[in-house]
């Protein structure tokens, strides 16, 4: 009698295989909604390399920009004069036919002189023309008088557009002293400031200095403005002294101040504070 | 009419107002920290004699000036104007040229009594004002002390705090070999001049400190083995000992008031603060902890004092009201902290600390921030300010690697840590005390 060989698989605990189903599916969700908050983990992702440190400045940035608001109804007209110009442009192209062609809008700012010979020309010309074409001759003046006409509104019209541009350039943009120039001043200064270092009290000692400048950026009067204070503390009237000195110091002539914007800075307000530079 | 005036005062204000507004505004916060160039013209006289006390006057003017690290004299042969009078406005484009920032002029004139009378001007070159004039009547013999004050004079008007020009130092003039070291007190001028030994040797003495008041100073002495506080009158040569202590007494110092001596009294292996009235001779017990107090020294206001305890487990410096209460600890840093001097100022407080076998001399404010290191090396100890509490002085020895110990000295250095200079002295000096200004 053969015996099967029988194998005997073990018994599945089915209570176990739902607990185990559960968990797994509790993880995998888990991993789910960890994946989506975090975003998927990049494993190609390059190590980091730290680069030295930049040193960097830090200025003390004005409360307002310097840019007033550009008033966009004149960039409008502005465009609506372009645009006109070059009509007129066509026009003139148009009724000169082929003898007058002016394609270079520069050539508007030649010469009066210049401007009269070709008008003479171009009447010498259509004369002839005329001659050939007695019918046209209406046609012909009409068309002399256009391009004077053009001419001279083309002269207009730029003259506006240099004008309006000189109110719309940066310089006009930016008449406020920009951070990099009010800077290049702080430098200016500091490099003939003599501080009262180890004096008492040091971190209360700042001292403003009304200066009044001319347009070389050489001061012409300077004075401090805590009179009072000059009076009754010796130690605040030794750092005074010191910030008046370095503001008259001939070492500090011309100081770096755009002539442009002579009517910011003619007079300036030079605060001088040893605190940072002691520590306290 | 009245509404149109006060319209008008609104639209003048308003006015102002939007101009003010519009005024540019830049602060500086950086600068350099440099000896200020000043020129120092030769100072006149007519006679012979009168020329000599000038160039006495005028080279210990100078020399005061220059030993402050304050201030450069700017060398005389860039001098473009020869300056003869006192009484005249100086050219001062000639010497704004080379930099002179402040300008000193004097004369002197031998009066028909033979006193001398020096006259001096300090003018600022850049605002062309006068800054200060003073005239001195005197014996010719006084000439140094009346140099030293016109200095301490322009000191003063130039930084704000009061010079330390007419003043003396005391200090423990060394000499012999390490084993049997002779250590007598000495005093000097400031400047070196005028040098006395005011003890035999004979006895050793430690950390002279000078009264704020009186030519007096309290010290610490051997004598009989014993060590014990003593004061010493420096005019008469007077020596008494301070209380009648039972055990050792140490680290003495006068109140600010001049009345009031505070020190150490050791007994039984502990260490505590007294004072002890002048007056009355009264004591009082200040500490009580078991350990080591020691070290005291007075607030310039009498409210406060800092001593040196070890009852946080190491030497550290602790500040306590004048009663011996409130006691806080206010040093932080690593290494062991000792002997605290308040400055005359009261802003500072200077200390010895040792760390990693190194000596550091430096300062914090009394609530223990701020501290910075002004000196370091193989021993820098025991500093001492002077009376306006902008220059600390200390003891210093090297010891180069590879070579022997060098000397003992005493050096001087600015409050900011710049201008480190070495005080000549004739022997080894060490323990330095500064007087206050003399009268």
């Amino acid at each position: 009698m053969s015996i099967n060989h029988l194998v005997f698989q073990p018994l599945k605990n089915e209570v176990l295989d739902k607990k185990n189903y559960l968990i797994q599916s509790f993880l995998l969700h888990l991993c789910v909604i960890f994946m989506v908050y975090y975003g998927f983990p990049n494993i190609f992702k390059y190590k980091t390399e730290f680069l030295p440190p930049l040193p960097i400045e830090i200025i003390n940035i004005s409360n307002k920009t310097a840019a007033p608001k550009v008033n966009f109804q004149q960039n409008k007209e502005k465009d609506i004069k372009q645009k006109d110009y070059t009509t007129k442009e066509d026009n003139v192209k148009y009724h000169a036919e082929d003898k007058i062609v002016i394609d270079d809008p520069d050539a508007i700012a030649l010469k009066k002189t210049d401007l009269k010979k070709i008008e003479k020309k171009k009447i010498i010309i259509k004369v002839d023309k005329i001659k050939k074409k007695p019918n046209q001759l209406q046609s012909v003046l009409k068309s002399i008088e256009q391009i004077k006409k053009d001419i001279s509104d083309n002269k207009k019209s730029k003259k506006e557009i240099v004008e309006k541009d000189e109110k719309l350039t940066p310089k006009k943009l930016g008449m406020t002293l920009t951070i990099s120039e009010i800077d290049a001043i702080r430098r200016h200064f500091e490099k003939c400031w003599n501080i009262p270092s180890g004096a008492r009290e040091a971190g209360n000692l700042a001292t403003e200095i009304k200066a009044r400048f001319n347009k070389e950026g050489n001061v012409l009067n300077a004075r401090i403005l805590d009179i009072n204070r000059m009076k009754r503390d010796v130690y605040f009237r030794t750092a005074a002294e010191s910030a008046l000195r370095a503001v008259l110091n001939p070492r500090c002539k011309n100081a770096p101040l755009p002539i442009d914007k002579y009517d910011k800075w003619k007079n300036i307000t030079l605060n001088f504070d040893p605190k940072s530079v002691i520590g306290y | 009419m009245f509404y149109l005036k006060k319209i008008l005062i609104i639209f003048i204000f308003f006015l102002f107002v939007s101009q003010t507004k519009a005024e540019l505004k830049i602060d500086i916060t950086s600068g350099y920290s440099k000896p200020t160039p000043i020129g120092i013209s030769a100072f006149i006289g007519i006679t012979s004699e009168e020329k000599e006390v000038s160039r006495q006057v005028h080279n210990l003017v100078k020399a005061d000036l220059e030993r402050s690290g304050l201030f450069r004299v700017i060398d005389p042969k860039a001098y473009i104007q020869k300056i003869s009078s006192v009484n005249i406005h100086p050219r001062f484009s000639d010497w704004r040229i080379i930099n002179a920032q402040a300008l000193i002029v004097g004369q002197s004139k031998i009066e028909s009594d033979g006193d001398i009378k020096i006259e001096f001007r300090l003018w600022d070159v850049f605002a062309e004002q006068q800054m200060a004039g003073w005239a001195f009547n005197t014996t010719r013999s006084n000439w140094r002390q009346i140099s030293h004050r016109i200095a301490d004079k322009i000191y003063e008007r130039l930084t704000g705090e009061i010079g330390y020009f007419d003043t003396r130092i005391a200090y423990v003039a060394e000499s012999g070999p390490q084993k049997k070291r002779i250590k007598r007190l000495a005093i000097m001028d400031q400047d070196g001049a005028n040098h006395r030994f005011l003890t035999n040797g004979k006895n050793l003495v430690l950390t002279p400190r000078f009264s704020p008041l009186r030519q007096e100073l309290t010290y610490l002495s051997y004598i009989g083995r014993i060590p014990r506080v003593y004061l010493l009158d420096i005019e008469t040569g007077r020596q008494e000992i301070v209380g009648d202590f039972p055990g050792m007494t140490f680290a003495p110092r006068f109140s600010p008031l001049g009345d009031e001596v505070i020190l150490t009294l050791a007994d039984k292996g502990n260490s505590d603060i007294y004072t002890l009235n002048l007056k009355t001779n009264i004591t009082k017990q200040l500490t009580t902890y078991s350990g080591i107090d020691t070290s005291p020294s007075y607030s310039p206001n009498s409210k406060e004092i800092a001593f040196n305890s070890d009852r946080g487990g190491s030497p550290q410096i602790y500040v306590m009201k004048s009663n011996g209460k409130k006691i806080k600890r206010i040093s932080f840093g690593k290494g062991n902290y000792s002997t605290p001097v308040w400055s005359p100022r009261g802003d500072y407080i200077a200390f010895t600390k040792f760390h990693q076998n190194i000596f550091y001399v430096g300062v914090m404010t009394p609530q223990g921030k701020g501290e910075r290191i002004i000196a370091k090396g193989f021993l820098v100890e025991g500093p001492t300010w002077t009376p306006n509490g902008r220059m600390i002085a200390y003891t210093k020895k090297d010891h180069p690697i590879g070579k022997k110990e060098g000397k003992t000295n005493i050096y001087l250095i600015d409050l900011t840590g710049f201008n480190e200079r070495e005080i000549i002295t004739p022997l080894e000096a060490s323990d330095p005390a500064w007087s206050p200004l003399l009268q």
